[in-house]
């Protein structure tokens, strides 16, 4: 069997051999002719197939949406005329801002020079979506009011000039890139030169891939036995980063070259350039990423990039070639280093004189430090600005669209909140060794207006975390007062109604007793309604919130503009409903306004791109309290200030300053709060610990101090609440509260709603009234409050 | 008061030149800008806010024994009387506010009468123009309720006080309110 299956093998194999042979010499002959042919076809077509792919997908995107803009975010612009409470300091913050350089001679735009009483500056502009405000060059002159006049440099007086409004943020597409799309033309000639000189030599000669830089980089490789020079020119680098970022393959490599062809072939040398201005990638502000030059000119030197010296854009186009490794702020050394190389190729190839040269090389590297930028400097107010927006806007239009958005922020006005809040936190917790972790948050609003001027989440002003302003919701514990009083007031009680100040508890549902009480643990038998909530007495409140009924209560809550459910527990009456600081300011801003209910509002204008309005959003209120009423709160929460909880006031503001206010002090002392107000500024202020664990202080002695110090440092506008027609002011006595006479003895001058007198007659009123008339009453007691 | 003749001439000058160096109002077509609000309009309140704050106090009280004797009024005038010197700022922004309106640009008039407020929040003349522009934008109950604030910071200006309830009383009429126009004329009367 064996010899016989070999037999059949040694057979069937000649067979088989000769098969291969005629196939191969068969195949040998289609190769190299056919087959050769079709794969060579085959892969020609494929090669043309994929160029015209590429040559679409490069197309379309370069001359489709090439990036995605962020939104970017504006301070209110500071407006400029004669008789603005605006201070040369104060100026001076907001010139900071914007990156004005300080010199002697105010020439060119973004410039300002500085007197004791006088600034001369050159505004840059802005294209405002209501008008385009021009480039001017103004003389500016202070007195101690503020600002007394203001005139063009030719002597002309100026009505009103706007100034370019503060960059203070951005909304960041997903990849975190954020850029400032510049146009070729905005690029200092100097910025290109260096750019070729340091980067691609022959960039106007080539076709989008350059034999002899590759070969000098070769050579330079060679001499130098290192990598030190790459033949990539600014074409490749722009393929590279535009398109094939994510990929970093020899495929990559490969598709480079001939799509940087590709991109040569269908634009001008300029439309290249320019996309790469803007692509360049040039450092990282966190999860931020920098893109483009112009973008890059604000971030290390606060300047547009049109201001920038010779010695700024040459280190700008050095750190190209390492964004991280030349950072200026991080390895000031190597950059400029690599500065001072980019500026003597400059020199070497004729594009700078020798004395160019050796001015820039002296120059230092001028870049700012990060902590003095704005852009990102208010993250709680953006914050604020973001939530606002997203009810109206998509993620993606506001992070890809280039969208601009104007608010209300007055960098001026953030300022002096921080320092004071970061202030007195120091010294609160030098004074109390017991608090070391005392937290912070505050809101500053326009009372006339509504809007949002500066918002504070944190003690770190600048941390993007947990934003207490508007999400840490702290028992208000008797700022919740007003609304109590408020309450009585509407249903015909009067600042001179006795209100019981006896030991109280209440019996529950749930069984429990409650029992307030007050703050010194006495109670005071009987006192007026305005000295109960002068001394913030929480007896007397608590009883009178029961009087006047609990639902009632909220129902004012509600009209002062509290949004939240709230629950109608007795213990609401001394604050236990815990809200936001922002929620606060919401409330007492109704106060201020004289009844009329306010959104606050932080946005004004979203406009497009191109600056056309999208949407506005517009001052808008809604009475909701009647003037009265609201008149007599007022009157008492001035008498809080002046002699009640918060008269510590007065150590620091001016006597002829009215203010209104209440301070607030939650359960066990977790909570310092203080809100109030003047003419033309509400604050409130929290302080507290985010363990809620106790504090040493109470409103007043906390939360209050951060008030007064931050309204102190304001242009204050005194309070003054026009009286309503029906409003009478009329002396009572301030221990029983019954009708009096300015001679009589313990006399004060209280308002009441026309027919609300008292009825009751103190025992020298029927006398001194007919010596008495209403009109020198009142004069008589509006001098008082001067005196 | 307290303007004399020359300087209300020099105003009305200064006016003149403000109103030529001031901003056009564009011409270009525009698209609708959307008005934004917040939740605070979005809620209505529940409780039906007071349409005459001056003379209807939520407590039960008789009706005031009518202005002149509750305030001191100034006599009637024919021109306007600022109770306050306006600043040039804001005679500007009013001045640009009226050209914008002439022109049919509401928008435009609205956004330089919010900037007047920012300057001067107390200045009637900013609310009542700001009140006309909402009105001529058919947003009645924001016409009214800035009328309103007009009235709350006018007081003891019979002037504009009288200007601000018959502006009112046209707010409500084109509202398709008759009784509360004819209530608001009454008042305005009152001046």
């Amino acid at each position: 069997m064996a010899s016989k299956k070999s037999t059949q093998t040694a057979k069937r194999k000649p067979v088989k051999r000769r098969n291969r042979n005629s196939s191969r010499k068969n195949n040998r002959g289609f190769i190299s002719k056919a087959t050769l042919f079709k794969i060579l076809f085959t892969l020609l077509v494929l090669l043309g197939l994929l160029l015209l792919f590429l040559d679409v997908q490069i197309r379309h995107q370069f001359e489709g949406k090439r990036w995605a803009v962020p939104a970017k975010v504006y301070a209110r612009p500071l407006e400029l005329y004669a008789g603005s409470p605006l201070s040369i300091n104060d100026l001076k913050v907001e010139l900071r801002g914007l990156g004005y350089q300080f010199v002697s001679k105010a020439s060119k735009p973004g410039q300002a020079a500085f007197s004791a009483s006088r600034a001369i500056i050159s505004t840059r502009g802005f294209n405002f979506t209501d008008g385009k405000e021009p480039p001017r060059r103004m003389v500016l002159d202070f007195n101690r009011q503020g600002l007394s006049s203001i005139s063009d440099y030719q002597g002309n007086e100026l009505a009103l000039v706007r100034l370019e409004p503060v960059l203070i943020g951005g909304i960041y597409p997903l990849n975190n890139e954020d850029r400032d799309l510049i146009q070729l033309q905005d690029a200092p000639p100097a910025l290109i030169d260096a750019l070729i000189a340091i980067e691609d030599r022959d960039f106007y000669d080539h076709h989008g891939i350059s034999p002899k830089g590759i070969a000098r980089a070769m050579v330079a490789n060679i001499k130098a036995g290192a990598f030190v020079q790459g033949g990539s020119t600014l074409t490749q680098q722009l393929i590279k980063n535009f398109y094939l970022t994510s990929d970093r393959t020899l495929i990559r490599k490969l598709l480079e070259m001939p799509m940087a062809m590709l991109l040569e072939l269908h634009y001008s040398k300029d439309e290249i350039l320019e996309a790469y201005l803007n692509e360049v990638y040039l450092g990282q502000d966190g999860a931020r990423a920098i893109h483009g030059f112009g973008l890059g000119a604000h971030y290390f030197f606060a300047q547009p990039i049109q201001e920038l010296k010779l010695h700024q854009v040459a280190l700008l186009a050095g750190m190209v070639k390492g964004p991280s490794y030349y950072d200026p702020r991080r390895h000031p050394e190597r950059a400029k280093k690599r500065r001072d190389l980019v500026l003597r190729v400059l020199r070497d190839q004729g594009e700078i004189t020798q004395e160019q040269y050796q001015q820039a090389i002296s120059a230092d590297l001028d870049v700012v430090k990060k902590g003095t930028l704005l852009k990102e400097a208010y993250p709680a107010f953006l914050d604020l600005v973001k939530r606002q927006l997203r009810r109206h806007y998509r993620d993606e239009d506001l992070s890809s669209e280039g969208l601009r958005v104007f608010t209300s922020l007055d960098p001026i006005v953030q300022k002096a909140a921080e320092e004071s809040l970061t202030q007195t936190i120091s010294q609160l917790e030098q004074a109390y060794q017991k608090v070391d972790k005392l937290q912070g948050s505050m809101v500053v609003t326009d009372p006339q207006t509504g809007e949002v001027l500066s918002v504070i989440g944190d003690r770190n002003t600048r941390y993007k975390g947990f934003n207490r302003a508007l999400d840490a919701r702290r028992p208000i514990g008797s700022l919740v007062k007003p609304a109590v009083y408020l309450t009585a007031l509407e249903q015909g009680y009067t600042l001179s109604t006795r209100l019981d100040d006896s030991p109280y508890s209440l019996s529950q549902p749930n069984g429990q007793t409650w029992k307030p009480q007050n703050f010194d643990k006495r109670s005071h038998s009987e006192v007026t309604l305005i000295e109960g909530l002068t001394h913030s007495y929480n007896i007397s409140t608590a009883r009178l919130g029961m009087e006047v009924g609990l639902e009632n209560v909220i129902d004012t809550l509600v009209r002062l503009g509290v949004r939240r459910k709230l629950d109608p527990y007795p213990s609401l009456l001394l604050g236990a409903q815990g809200l936001s600081p922002l929620e606060v300011a919401t409330m007492y801003q109704t106060i201020a306004a004289n009844g009329f209910q306010m959104p606050a509002r932080a946005i004004r204008t979203v406009t497009d791109s191109d600056g056309n309005a999208l949407s506005s959003y517009p001052f808008q209120l809604k009475q909701t309290v009647a003037a009265e009423d609201i008149y007599l709160l007022q009157t008492a929460m001035q008498e809080v200030a002046r002699s009640g909880t918060a008269a510590s006031i007065y150590r620091s503001l001016p006597g002829s300053i009215n203010v209104a206010g209440k301070t607030g002090t939650s359960d066990d002392q977790r909570d310092s709060w203080f809100a109030g107000f003047s003419n033309n500024r509400l604050a409130v202020v929290w302080l507290g610990q985010d363990d809620n664990s106790p504090l040493p202080f109470t409103g007043s002695g906390g939360a209050l101090r951060t008030w007064t110090q931050f309204m102190a440092s304001q242009p204050l506008e005194s309070f003054h609440a026009p009286t309503p027609e029906n409003i009478e002011w009329l002396w009572v006595n301030e221990d029983n509260g019954y009708l009096s006479a300015a001679q009589c003895e313990d006399a004060r001058q209280l308002p009441f709603i026309r027919g609300t007198a008292p009825q009751q007659t103190a025992e020298c009123y029927l006398k001194a009234d007919e010596q008495d008339d209403p009109v020198s009453r009142s004069i008589d007691w509006i001098k008082d409050w001067f005196r | 008061m307290r303007l004399s003749t020359p300087r209300l001439l020099l105003t009305g000058v200064f006016v003149a030149m403000m109103a030529g160096c001031s901003i056009a109002p564009s011409q270009a077509p525009r698209a609708p800008v959307e008005d934004r609000g917040t939740e605070a309009e979005a809620r209505p309140s529940p409780r039906p806010a007071p349409q005459e704050p001056a003379s209807e106090p939520a407590v039960a009280t008789p009706l005031p024994d009518s202005g002149p004797s509750a305030t001191p009024s100034p006599s009637p005038a024919p021109a306007p009387q600022p109770q306050t010197q306006q600043s040039p700022a804001v005679v500007a922004l009013l001045s640009d506010a009226e050209q914008s309106r002439d022109a049919g640009d509401y928008r435009a008039a609205q956004g330089s009468l919010q900037r007047a407020q920012r300057i001067a929040p107390r200045d009637p003349e900013v609310y009542y123009s700001l009140a006309a522009t909402h009105m001529e934008l058919e947003d009645y109950d924001l016409a009214e309720q800035v009328a309103l604030k007009g009235v709350s910071v006018a007081q003891g200006n019979a002037y504009q006080l009288r200007r601000l309830w018959q502006l009112l009383a046209k707010i409500r009429l084109r509202a398709g309110d008759p009784e509360g126009s004819r209530q608001a004329e009454l008042k305005a009367n009152q001046y």
